[in-house]
């Protein structure tokens, strides 16, 4: 019996020993869990946009967005900024006595090898920098960011292109991102593949220091899991959350709940070149038929419905615009009237791609069946959806589409002369998609953009937009500091528990 | 005298079947299983005609809406209504058609390769056992998601094509467990005797082994019924096998499981009718097996 | 014996080489492609033609497989299209949390269930023959998703004793194991009981216990020895199965297995590293099978393969 117990008290002291070593440290740690798992931090080749939490962290870009408004941009590693005339050379003046975690200064050398890394190599985020000619170094702190073309985005692109250290680059290559060395707020210590990234901070930081110690950064896929973390306070931050599980943090005092606008918006895409979607009416009547509404409302429980192809958040959003509102009886009037033979209309659907997708599908079906329209879906996995896609293989396909701040990038790959083989081809909406790229004018650009969403909204091709996306984040009360933007990439590098 | 005997011998086999019958009634868990079998089986067979809404039309308004039980009579949603506002107690019905369909034929198809090929397999022994083996360690080998994809794009998404691909991953398991019952029954007595006195191999090995080697094979059979179900669950949710809106069991196990914590009829609805036809199948397993279990004969 | 495992050893190979070219196969005769999933959606074809040129992905497929296949057997197993990285490093990275979570899953199950059915086949008919039963009936209807996700609130959110995600404790240990290995353990109680009323109800039973000989005996050494034999491989194949990669079970809990390194593969169409993790998995089954008909003839002499 002695014995027995002697066992029980050293059993119980283990476990508490084990489960108190977390608690020791005295240092101030966030733990952050979003459901992806970071497979590569090179950020020049990714395009998960999860990494940006990390790059946020170590690295620095030569220009910041505007922590208060969202948009727009402040300095960073770039003190000033200009624009040639033509649209085709950015200057930028470097900050000085930047050093990297590896103690190399960061200089106008850092600015080229990184850039042109574009020109030299087949990157993943390339098209964001097709028009890049070459990156010329003035003197060590003055740069010449010079384009082929007229270019609007180089600010833009710039926030996902970080400084690298140029000789530890020349010297590792892409070996360097298994231990990424930026000059930011913070080093990258630990990286354990489907377990956690660790950074700590960076004491010689050239900019206001971080307050917490540690972050931690956790790949929980499991929507509950991560409901239960941030529940119990094994996790500080959860990223990523479903509406649903928005009662259950409510009534957990010590969690809160923020909501922002993702600039994430889904819509469907038309065959506009296969009838009956050659006949506009037909067109008409699917984006009348859509109860965005009450999709918003039930299903999604947050969000708002769309109103065109530019998200409200995004340069260039139109709120004049209201979206469509869902007129049954027109909707079957235009059915009638048009070419409609009342054929399959099969609508492919991605899975696991966004939330609620299957569910959304399931009812934008039966609101195409209400008015006339003989709709079956056709869910498939993303690569198998992606080919048929490709090669045109639908009616109506399903999918959405994240932004980084700009619609640029959007509408040159999804709508532009038959892009996703949707068969659209409309020449001034073509020549104005090209035209904005090269716009250097603000004015003049917005007026394009709203332009090209327009002739998309009347036509309704290639796109009939559905909703914009809320995001939703569940956290502990009392963290400050954090700045969550509408491509779903937050900016931790100042989060902390204040007052 | 030739009469005699042969009329012996069919009161004999008379005698045999009414005593196989009596068995069966007397063992209580058979006829539990029976019923409830029948009692399933029945309804989703008339499920079409009997319910009052439409198992697949969305109707937004009335989403995650609680059971109303008999408030409303029965027109409202007894069992509730899922997230896209459809009755539970409808879709529960249609869907266990498909389910229903889907694992027992699976499990049928499944039993009928296995036990074919685990007999071969464990009573010829030699390179026959292991060409039969080493096929199935291949097949295990193969992830099922893989092959799911594969055939569905290939084949297209169909309910005969999810059988086929849940049957063609299902097979080794029974193959193995056969197999290796064989090994153990195929050293007794009364097998030697058997060969001794001149029988042919395949009536050895349907006569004689398998009814020895029934146990463990009801009792994986029964317990697979509850298991497909589930994995259909988990391939419908990918869009290879029930297309939505179709329901089946499975597909609202995994479509309800955002909802456990807040609208938990969403998914203790087709979990329980599932706890229940799982429970019916044990019985009819077990009581089966007691019924022919040869030690009982005397 | 020796000749047997000798000849099962080669045999490996050949079913190693059937995996390789049926998974090969399989995944070419698939839509999706890998290189278009690389790449940001809408990029052009032109630029997915590049990459798939670059990747090696245009050469005809025998070409591919020979190419693969070559490397294969001097140990290299390729590099993954996506992570760009050794695949064998991939893979090593995490299948030693699989085989942790298995084993845990596979052990704890026949720990519990082995002696559970075995007493409830010896006291038919009492509390503990129900509990079995009702225990083996929950075990097999309830969906792994459900009790995972069930055990996270109560354990962890509630009673606040379990951690409800992580990797290295003990304590983050036992909730995936139990959600893992409940399955197993419903059938292993199933079979363990049926199992040992079959060799009770025996006749040669009734000559042992005239001979006086004890009843812990007659079960240590017939009733055991008969229903380990089933047991034996159900448990196999399921360590086999697991092995695979327990996807639900590590999803849910952020278990950093192998299983979603595979699935993830085969979403993307990752032809190399969904190659590489069929040829590790394989050779785990017909590792384990190996040793399942090794145990059979330790459990019972009689066992001969020809």
């Amino acid at each position: 019996m002695k014995s027995i117990k002697l066992v029980i008290f050293l059993l119980t002291i283990l476990w508490l020993l084990s489960s108190c070593l977390v608690g020791f440290a005295q240092e101030k740690v966030i733990t952050f869990a979003r459901p992806e798992d970071i497979q590569f931090m090179d950020p020049y080749d990714n395009i998960n946009i999860t990494n940006l939490i990390i790059d946020y962290l170590v690295y620095d870009r030569l220009v910041e967005y505007n922590p208060e408004t969202g948009t727009g941009f402040v300095p960073a590693l770039a003190t000033e900024w200009s624009v040639s005339p033509d649209g085709t050379e950015y200057t930028f003046k470097l900050r000085q006595g930047v050093k990297f975690h590896n103690g190399e200064p960061f200089n106008a050398e850092c600015v080229k090898v990184s850039l042109e890394r574009f020109v030299n190599e087949k990157l993943r985020r390339g098209s964001d920098w097709e028009t890049l000619k070459e990156v010329e170094i003035v003197d060590d702190y003055t740069v010449i960011v010079r384009y082929k073309q007229p270019s609007v985005l180089c600010l833009t692109t710039s926030i996902q292109a970080p400084m690298l250290p140029a000789k530890a680059f020349k010297e590792k290559g892409v070996a360097l991102f298994d231990n990424p060395i930026g000059t930011g707020a913070f080093t990258f210590t630990e990286w354990k593949r489907g377990q956690h990234i660790i950074c700590e901070k960076n004491p010689d930081y050239w900019g206001e220091p971080a307050y917490i110690d540690k972050f931690i950064y956790l790949p929980i896929n499991e929507d509950s899991t991560r409901l239960a973390a941030v529940l119990t306070g094994e996790i500080d931050i959860a990223d990523t959350m479903p509406p649903d599980q928005v009662p259950l943090a409510e009534a957990e005092p010590n969690v809160e709940i923020f909501r922002m606008l993702a600039w994430d918006q889904i819509y469907l895409g038309l065959k506009v070149d296969t009838p009956p979607f050659t006949d506009k009416k037909f067109r008409q009547a699917v984006t009348l038929a859509l109860d965005r509404e009450n999709i918003v409302k039930f299903i999604l429980k947050g969000g708002r419905p769309s109103t065109g192809n530019i998200p409200q958040g995004v340069f260039a959003f139109d709120d004049s615009l209201t979206p469509v509102k869902r007129d049954v009886e027109k909707a079957k009037q235009l059915v009638k009237e048009s070419i409609y033979d009342g054929r399959e209309i099969r609508i492919i659907v991605p899975t696991g791609w966004y939330p609620k997708s299957k569910d959304v599908a399931q009812a934008i079906q039966a609101e195409l069946m209400e008015v006339g329209i003989n709709a079956t879906l056709e869910i498939l996995d993303g690569a198998t959806f992606a080919e048929k896609r490709a090669a045109g293989n639908y009616d109506i396909y399903y999918t959405g589409a994240s932004q980084p701040g700009d619609v640029d990038s959007f509408i040159w790959m999804r709508i532009h002369n038959d892009a996703m083989a949707s068969g659209y081809i409309n020449e001034e909406l073509n020549k104005l998609i090209e035209d904005q790229r090269q716009e250097v004018d603000s004015e003049k650009r917005v007026e394009m953009l709203r332009k090209i969403e327009n002739i998309v909204n009347t036509e309704v091709a290639p796109h009939a937009f559905v909703y914009q996306m809320e995001h939703l984040y569940f956290q502990r009360t009392g963290i400050t500091g954090y700045r969550y933007y509408g491509n779903k990439c937050p900016d931790l590098r100042y989060v902390h528990y204040g007052e | 005298m030739k009469e005699n005997i042969k009329k012996t011998e069919e009161i004999t086999k008379l005698k045999k079947r009414s005593q196989l019958v009596t068995r069966l009634m007397q063992s209580k868990f058979f006829v539990i299983g029976l019923i409830v079998c029948a009692l399933i089986v029945i309804l989703s067979v008339i499920a079409p005609f009997i319910v009052v809404h439409d198992s697949k039309l969305p109707s937004l308004a009335n989403s995650l809406q609680p059971p109303q039980y008999f408030s409303k009579g029965w027109s409202g949603n007894i069992l509730g209504a899922d997230n896209l506002g459809r009755d539970v107690l409808t879709r529960l019905l249609i869907g266990s058609r498909y389910s229903f369909i889907i694992s027992v034929s699976t499990v049928f198809c499944a039993i009928v390769f296995g036990v074919f090929l685990g007999l071969m397999s464990g009573y010829y022994g030699g390179w026959l056992d292991n060409l039969i083996m080493r096929f199935a360690d291949i097949q295990l080998s193969i992830p099922q998601l893989l092959l799911a994809i594969a055939i569905v794009s290939v084949l297209g998404p169909s309910i005969p094509n999810l059988i086929i691909v849940l049957t063609i991953t299902t097979w080794p398991q029974i193959a193995r467990l056969i197999r290796s019952s064989v090994l153990v029954v195929r050293e007794m007595e009364f097998i030697s005797a058997s060969k001794v006195l001149g029988a042919n191999d395949l009536w050895i090995m349907f006569s004689q082994i398998l009814p020895n080697v029934m146990t463990p094979l009801l009792i994986l059979g029964s317990q697979q019924i509850g298991f497909i179900i589930l994995v259909e669950a988990a391939l419908s949710f990918l869009g290879l096998g029930v297309q939505p809106p179709t329901p089946s069991w499975g597909v609202m196990i995994a479509d309800g499981r955002d909802y456990i914590s807040t609208a938990p009829w969403v998914v203790l609805a087709p979990g329980i009718a599932l706890m229940i036809t799982v429970l019916a199948f044990n019985f009819l397993g077990d009581g089966l097996r007691d019924a022919l279990d040869p030690k009982m004969k005397t | 014996m020796r000749k047997y495992i000798i000849k099962r050893i080669l045999l490996c190979f050949l079913v190693l080489f059937g995996v390789s070219v049926i998974s090969f196969g399989i995944l070419h005769l698939t839509p999706g492609d890998p290189a278009r999933l690389l790449l940001p959606d809408g990029s052009s074809q032109q630029e997915i033609n590049e990459l798939r040129e670059k990747l090696g992905l245009n050469r005809p497929v025998q070409v591919q497989y020979l190419i693969y296949m070559r490397g294969a057997i001097k140990g290299d197993l390729g590099n993954s299209l996506y992570f760009k990285k050794p695949n064998l490093d991939l893979i090593k990275e995490r299948i030693p949390a699989t085989l942790i979570l298995t084993s845990a899953a596979v052990f704890g199950s026949l720990l519990f269930s082995l002696p559970l059915g075995i007493i409830a086949g010896v006291k038919q008919g009492t509390f503990i023959d129900l509990f079995a039963m009702l225990f083996a009936l929950l075990g097999q209807a309830m969906s792994p998703v459900w009790l995972g996700i069930l055990m996270i609130f109560i354990f962890s959110v509630k009673l606040r004793i379990l951690p409800s995600f992580g990797y290295g404790s003990i304590q983050a240990l036992i909730m995936p194991a139990v959600t893992l290995g409940l399955p197993l353990a419903a059938l292993v109680t199933r079979l363990a009981r049926a199992g040992t009323i079959d060799v009770l109800s025996e006749d040669y039973i009734l000559a042992i216990r005239a001979k006086g000989i004890g009843e812990k005996k007659i079960i240590t050494r017939y009733v055991l020895k008969n229903v380990l034999i089933p047991i034996t491989t159900v448990v196999g194949l399921q360590f086999a199965v697991f092995m695979g990669g327990a996807v639900v079970t590590e999803n849910i809990f952020s278990w950093p297995g192998i299983g979603k390194l595979a699935i993830s593969a085969i979403y993307g169409r990752d032809f190399p590293l969904v190659q590489a993790i069929m040829l590790v998995v394989a050779t785990f089954f017909v590792s384990i099978n190996l040793l399942v008909d090794i145990v059979y003839t330790l459990l019972d002499p009689r066992l001969k393969f020809n």
